[in-house]
């Protein structure tokens, strides 16, 4: 037997306890290796298109600040699994070095069970990775009627750098595992098994300093809503919730224990003082995966309900109020033929509309002017009050988009005047208020003035003809025949272009729903990767319990009441975290619905219910196939 | 020639309250001598057992093995002085129950990177001296307590060790099992001439030594030498352990 061997034995006949820490590893290369066949998909390159350009950014930036965090928890897991597991085997280690092993060799057969492992972890996790993968992205595709899904591809580049990134990081795990074992205190190794655990303990200023991390961590979250959207402003955000959620779970949790326990009532009654002692150990043991799994939960959680109001059919009609959209530019002879022919068309269909004419002057700076009857006929249609403007000298600023609406909304951002530079004069105006109806036209400032003041600075102008209708969403059809008709009038010296929202929104809802899959397949992995924490936590304590509980059992502990002190434990175990990632992600969707004017609450609680269904269905499971597994040694 | 020279050794735990373990504990152990410490519990004899085979570390005094000082040492030259000084035998027997009988037994040569040839002979001739040639290929646990100990004793012998130590080695077994196992160490220690130091509070087990030293608080309390007959020296450990009080209940049960 060379050392090599006896390395190499040491692992395959301990499958038992290998394969928890090897499948752990598994699963991370396989998320990330997911995560990375998206990434570099080459239908997803380049900016994501949508129907909003606030969701684009925001939903680059979720991208973005979600492939570090993948990372960095994949790094985490191993470590995490790796140290677990490095810990159960202490004794181990000790004999091996009274039988005279070297430190160095120590070492040295610690690298190579973890990089035998890591590569083996690395192979496997690709390969079900491409399987499952393909079969996701063809689920799914199916499931949302996307015509153009994301085609399957053989992905070089995404095993290159899961390979690579996994190699580097085993490669640091090794070495800094090497380190979690005080080689130097023999003595140490050796009474590890039977030594008895110290009582946890927590410290009251990093509890409350939890809750002080996360408190700013929400006020973040509102200062980047309503005042900053900046990329390092939620990175802090993030930051600052994320080791707050660390602290609330090492140190506050233990120290709401301690507490409890202080309280003899409660403690020496019945089963509590069974729940209450080995709750304060297992939140101790478990602190850091509890805390992964909430960010994790967290983070899938806001990823998904983004995503979801991203699909709400009410977003395209916010940017664009207007069903159709006919633009003349310069002098166009066809316009009034045109208008009777598209009324004509929708009146045909059965639709119920209005429509109105617009002139937009054109000023130097590139701002539009718009008449105060224009708006007020566009107010009228989409159901908002008509404004007044008493002074001359008072103007409204118009919205062009929902973003510049939210904008106009805070009051802060309406500046108190404007200079309008038209032709060869310049007024100077004050703006009352801002309208509330959007006027969507080529130029990205409009500006309501006057009838009187238009009319003496008509310059450049465009028209546009603007319908209402009823229930857009059906009128494709319609849409479809007036483009044909448009299309038999030659080139006019104007030029006229028409523009229907159904068919905006009809293409935006496959880019869209790219967006979606993506989030929704990411936000699926974080989740199943929180739940497999806690399964393999689970695996690693379940010899250790076993004993723990047939110790008891002799003692006089029903099994009723067995199952009770288990369940009381599992319930905190598997919602705990959960609440957590609920409140964390509930001020994240509040924080969201200051950015965008649809509501998210119903996307939200859609998801937080399916969420907890799935987590109770898991709970269920795990909590049964445990106490199977208990009971069969009692 | 002495292989074990401790001088004037202490050891103090630094815990909440510093409690002293040993005090001044000096001990000498020939060449080929088969030696026992005994004493109630908590009388320090596992401290000075895990300081002599190095597990643990002395708060002052020397410890002299074999002319060499193993607490001076670095680690890794450590780790080269246990695989080629020392043997170890453990009450709960440490076997790697990953590995078969034979791998336990070879794991002293493996680290050392002995060649394959040697190590088959060397595995050969310690399983027919200890007559567990029948299971070598045997996992650690389809074999039974007395065959464990017996696998332990190979490996600590297999590398020709200058001091085996043994902490309780019959703890764990059945009073045949523990007879047996003790009549193959003496019988080792006369026939390879192997010097052995023995811990154990098994007044049964301790008339197998040369010599049995008592230590009680820590301290030196003092030591009988087997004469002629084995019995007798039963019966003087046994009136020793019953001044040292503590022990009566232990052995009104051991017959010989």
């Amino acid at each position: 037997m060379t050392f090599r061997q006896f390395a190499f034995r040491n692992i395959v006949r301990n499958k038992r306890v290998y394969v928890a820490h090897f499948l752990s590893s598994s699963f991370s290369v396989m998320i990330f290796f997911i995560y990375a066949l998206l990434l570099f998909h080459p239908n997803l390159q380049g900016e994501l298109a949508s129907t909003s350009i606030t969701i684009s950014q925001l939903g680059m930036m979720a991208m973005e600040v979600s492939q570090y965090i993948i990372f960095t928890f994949s790094f985490f897991f191993c470590m995490y699994s790796v140290s677990a597991f490095l810990k159960a085997r202490k004794r181990e280690f000790g004999i091996l070095m009274v039988q005279g092993m070297s430190p160095k060799q120590l070492h040295q057969l610690l690298f190579m069970e973890n990089m035998m492992i890591g590569l083996a972890s690395i192979i496997v996790g690709i390969l079900t990775g491409v399987v499952l993968s393909k079969l996701i992205l063809l689920v799914s595709a199916s499931v949302l009627f996307i015509r153009n899904g994301l085609p399957f591809y053989i992905p070089w580049q995404a095993i290159s750098l899961t390979a690579l990134a996994f190699i580097v990081m085993f490669l640091v795990v090794s070495l800094l595992t090497s380190r979690l074992v005080k080689t130097n205190q023999l003595i140490e190794l050796i009474r590890s098994a039977d030594k008895p655990k110290p009582e946890p303990k927590a410290s009251v200023w990093l509890a409350l300093l939890s809750i002080v991390l996360i408190v700013a961590g929400y006020a973040t979250v509102f200062y980047f809503a309503l005042k900053e959207q900046s990329p390092y402003i939620l990175l802090a955000c993030v930051t600052l919730t994320v080791i707050g959620t660390y602290f609330l779970f090492t140190q506050l949790s233990v120290y709401v224990l301690r507490l409890l326990r202080a309280r003899r009532g409660l403690l020496l009654r019945k089963t509590n003082l069974l729940v209450l002692s080995e709750l304060g150990y297992r939140m101790r043991d478990n602190a850091v995966m509890f805390f992964m799994v909430s960010v994790v939960t967290a983070v899938s959680f806001t990823g998904i309900g983004t995503s979801f109001a991203l699909l709400n059919p009410g977003l395209a009609a916010m940017e664009k109020p207007y069903a159709f959209t006919y633009n003349s530019l310069g002098n166009n002879p066809y316009e009034e033929e045109h208008w009777k022919m598209i009324e004509n068309e929708l009146g045909r269909a059965g639709f119920e509309y209005e429509s109105a004419k617009i002139e937009v002057t054109h000023t130097n700076n590139g701002e539009g002017l718009l008449t105060l009857s224009d708006y007020n006929s566009l107010a009228g249609m989409l159901g908002y009050p008509p404004e007044t403007l008493s002074d001359p000298n008072e103007v409204l600023l118009a919205p062009t988009t929902v973003f510049q609406q939210t904008q106009f909304n805070k009051k802060a951002m309406l500046p108190e005047t404007v200079t309008i530079d038209v032709r060869d004069s310049k007024y100077d105006m004050k703006v009352k208020t801002a309208g509330a109806a959007i006027v969507d036209t080529y130029v990205e400032k409009v500006i309501v003035v006057p009838d009187e003041l238009a009319e003496r600075a008509k310059f450049e102008s465009t028209e546009h003809i603007k319908f209402v209708v009823k229930d857009w969403e059906y009128t494709q059809e319609v849409a479809r025949k007036i483009e044909a008709n448009l299309e038999e009038y030659p080139d006019a010296k104007g030029g006229f272009y028409f523009e229907s929202l159904v068919t905006h929104w009809l293409t935006s809802k496959q880019e869209n729903g790219i967006i979606l899959m993506v989030s929704v397949l990411i936000g699926i992995v974080f989740f199943t990767f929180a739940a497999s924490f806690l399964y393999f936590r689970l695996y690693t304590d379940l010899e250790r319990d076993r004993q723990h509980y047939n110790m008891i059992a002799k003692v006089g502990l029903s099994r009723k009441e067995m199952k009770r002190v288990v369940t009381a434990q599992f319930v905190l175990m598997f919602f705990l975290p959960f609440l957590v990632a609920v409140v964390h992600s509930s001020v994240a969707f509040m924080a969201l619905q200051q950015l965008v004017s649809y509501s998210v609450l119903q996307a939200s609680i859609l998801i937080f219910i399916t969420f907890a269904v799935v987590q109770f269905i898991y709970f269920i499971g795990i909590r049964w196939r445990y106490l199977h597994n208990l009971m069969r040694a009692m | 020639m002495e292989i074990v020279n401790v001088r004037d050794l202490c050891k103090v735990y630094k815990e909440k309250v510093a409690y002293e373990a040993l005090t001044n504990i000096d001990l000498t152990i020939a060449k080929g001598e088969f030696v026992g410490i005994m004493g109630p519990s908590g009388s320090g004899k596992t401290t000075l057992l895990n300081i002599i085979s190095t597990i643990d570390a002395p708060t002052s005094g020397d410890v002299r093995i074999n002319g060499q000082y193993p607490h001076d040492l670095f680690p890794e030259q450590l780790a080269a002085f246990r695989r080629k000084e020392l043997g170890f035998v453990f009450q709960s027997f440490n076997l790697l129950n990953t590995l078969t009988v034979e791998e336990n037994i070879l794991l002293p040569l493996t680290l050392e990177g002995i060649p394959l040839k040697e190590m088959d002979i060397k595995v050969k001739a310690i399983a027919q001296k200890l007559g567990i040639s029948d299971i070598l290929q045997k996992r650690t646990y389809e074999i039974s307590g007395g065959q464990a100990q017996r696998t332990a004793i190979a490996r600590a012998l297999i590398h020709d060790p200058k001091l085996v130590l043994a902490d309780e080695p019959t703890g764990n077994l059945d009073s045949k099992a523990a007879r047996d196992v003790m009549e193959l160490m003496a019988h080792l220690n006369r026939t390879e001439q192997t010097t052995m130091m023995l811990v154990t509070h098994d007044a049964m087990a301790a008339s197998y030594c040369n010599r049995v030293v008592f230590i009680k608080d820590g301290k030196f309390h003092n030591e009988i030498e087997c004469g002629e007959s084995r019995e007798e020296f039963y019966q003087k450990i046994i009136h020793v352990l019953s001044l040292l009080g503590g022990y009566r209940h232990d052995v009104s049960s051991i017959r010989v």
